[in-house]
């Protein structure tokens, strides 16, 4: 997904979860600033390395794919961007790589994304931008894996738009991709940027739906293609339908943060709060467009009446540089480095606990108690 | 490319640099060793390709080409190899085909990558160098000693160029 979701429909999925305006911007602030904060941006400002919550192209250049590097990879990718639905999937065939690779398949409603939000509830806001990141991109980001690896990741010539017709279903259109970032992409004709075949197994080109290209962020789309876990069977990936339940799903998960008493439910919807809003929700998912940004910045300040500043990612770096060493946790970015460590922390604590090393290696047999330790030492 | 990956990628240049250096000075001698050389690479390629598709590929949708090609590999590389003992014309008639194929897969490559905005000028460089190159070995054929040279000119542009291309930024569609 990208700042037009995180940012702008998180900050409406707050509102009506019954945030104010300022909350709900610190909530969307720290949605989007996971796409931001990378490595080069906490040397920046001096935050802590082991928050980083993306890399940047540049870094992705240069990033190791030796075992270590792969760990360091799979960490913050699977952590915030494609958090595995499944780790205990069955697998019936396949080296215990390539089953440890499958189980890291991302998808919606998942154990792990309990324990993201669990984990979120009273830290604060920024801790609640991040979890909604996280669940936000397990629908959009369904069927990758957030490790570099062709097996998984791959998709091949059997690739298809699903253009919807007037008279109702859909007409098949062939997907182009053009290999240079830097290419325009023409939703009209069909072209879209995806990255470049790589034949190795953990290129960096292999990462993620970077093959797909942007198309899983894009919520108008609907396209059919054969992924490479998938068995030669077709999948139908319906983003209308998805992103409308992922919003739903941050509204009912914004308003457990605030209010939950029970047990976070997952496969759980606040339907009943979108429904007033659901045509306008639809006309913004559904039109065809690479950036939403605009309609959900007029739906969001339609529902409060006050304007939402554009998204800045040196918001509250003042704030925190300036701080002492003893307040420097209190500040926003000081609990969003926090929120961001323990989430990385959990989840590669919860993929070391599966028995696969994809996000680190364990350094003796994992227990109950060390798997404690690590969630609180790492 | 990581860096490692481009401190490899140096390495093996500066290795063909030396190799060409070397095929320059034993002239004809060198002919074992360039068969030789050429078939233990195909041979560790396609062994490569093949414990990959056992392990990891063969679940995977197309994965079947990996297999296909590392049996190519494979059978490329013993043929080769037999080549030790046929009369070197019959092995400058095979290098030189070779060389041509090489090229013609790169010019193909490049006018993919071209059809597709992605980086298109240095591959269609080394195809039509590659492409020049077999010409003249067809034409210098009675000279043996002519061809080697020529060869060991090759191998010298391919290391040129593999240490080029190692400090060349490469494309990278991110995730967010």
């Amino acid at each position: 997904m990208q700042g037009d979701f995180h940012y702008y429909a998180t900050y409406c999925a707050a509102v009506l979860a019954g945030y104010t305006h300022d909350e709900s911007l610190s909530v969307c602030h720290a949605a989007q600033l996971v796409d931001h904060c990378s490595r080069s941006f906490l040397k920046k400002v001096g935050g802590p390395d082991a928050a980083a919550t993306t890399q940047l192209q540049l870094e992705l250049m240069d990033a190791r794919t030796d075992r270590l590097g792969l760990c360091d990879i799979t960490r913050i990718w699977a952590s915030f961007h494609f958090l595995p639905r499944d780790l205990y999937a069955p697998v019936k065939k396949g080296s215990k790589n390539y089953k440890d690779k499958y189980r890291l398949i991302c998808g919606p409603n998942g154990d792990l994304l309990v324990e993201t939000v669990t984990l979120a509830k009273d830290r604060g806001l920024a801790a609640a931008g991040i979890a909604m990141h996280v669940l936000a991109d397990t629908w959009a980001h369904t069927y990758f894996a957030g490790t570099p690896s062709l097996v998984i990741n791959n998709t091949g010539y059997h690739f298809y738009e699903l253009m919807p017709q007037e008279g109702g279903g859909f007409a098949r259109r062939r997907v182009a991709f053009s290999h240079n970032p830097s290419a325009k992409e023409d939703p009209e004709k069909g072209v879209y940027v995806g990255s470049v075949y790589q034949s190795t197994e953990n290129s960096i080109m292999n990462l993620g739906h970077g093959r797909a290209g942007h198309l899983p962020d894009y919520s108008y789309i609907r396209y059919a293609y054969l992924p490479a876990w998938g068995g030669y069977r077709e999948i139908i990936k319906d983003n209308p339908s998805d992103y409308e339940h992922a919003f739903a799903q941050m509204v009912y998960a914004l308003h457990w943060l605030r209010d939950g008493k029970e047990a976070f439910a997952a496969d759980t919807y606040a339907e009943d709060v979108i429904e007033p809003h659901l045509d306008t929700i639809r006309g913004i998912i559904d039109r065809r467009q690479t950036d939403a940004s605009d309609d959900w910045r007029t739906f969001g300040e339609r529902l409060t009446g006050d304007k939402i500043p554009d998204f800045d990612m040196d918001a509250h770096v003042a704030e925190y540089r300036n701080a002492g060493s003893m307040s420097k946790p209190d500040t926003f970015l000081g609990t969003f480095f926090d929120a961001a460590h323990r989430q990385k922390s959990m989840v590669t604590t919860r993929i070391m606990a599966s028995g696969s090393r994809l996000a680190g290696i364990p350094p003796r047999k994992m227990t109950k108690s060390t798997v404690h330790a690590v969630e609180i030492n790492d | 490319m990581t860096i490692r990956q481009r401190f490899q990628q140096v390495f093996v240049g500066v290795l063909m640099l030396a190799f060409g250096a070397v095929m320059i000075a034993y002239d004809e001698e060198s002919y074992p060793f360039i068969i030789a050389l050429y078939s233990l690479a195909l041979e560790l390629q396609g062994f490569r390709l093949i414990w990959y598709f056992f392990t990891m590929a063969r679940l995977m949708v197309g994965g079947k080409s990996i297999l296909y090609r590392g049996i190519l590999f494979i059978d490329f590389g013993v043929f080769t190899g037999s080549l030790v003992f046929v009369p070197q014309i019959y092995i400058l008639i095979y290098l030189s085909g070779t060389l041509a194929l090489s090229a013609m897969i790169d010019l193909l490559r490049s006018r993919e990558a071209r059809a597709i905005h992605s980086p298109w000028k240095l591959k269609t460089f080394q195809g039509a160098v590659e492409l020049i190159t077999a010409v003249i070995c067809l034409v210098f054929l009675h000279s043996t000693a002519m061809v080697v040279d020529i060869f060991s000119a090759v191998f010298i542009f391919s290391g040129v160029m593999r240490i080029v291309s190692a400090f060349r930024r490469m494309p990278v569609i991110t995730v967010s």
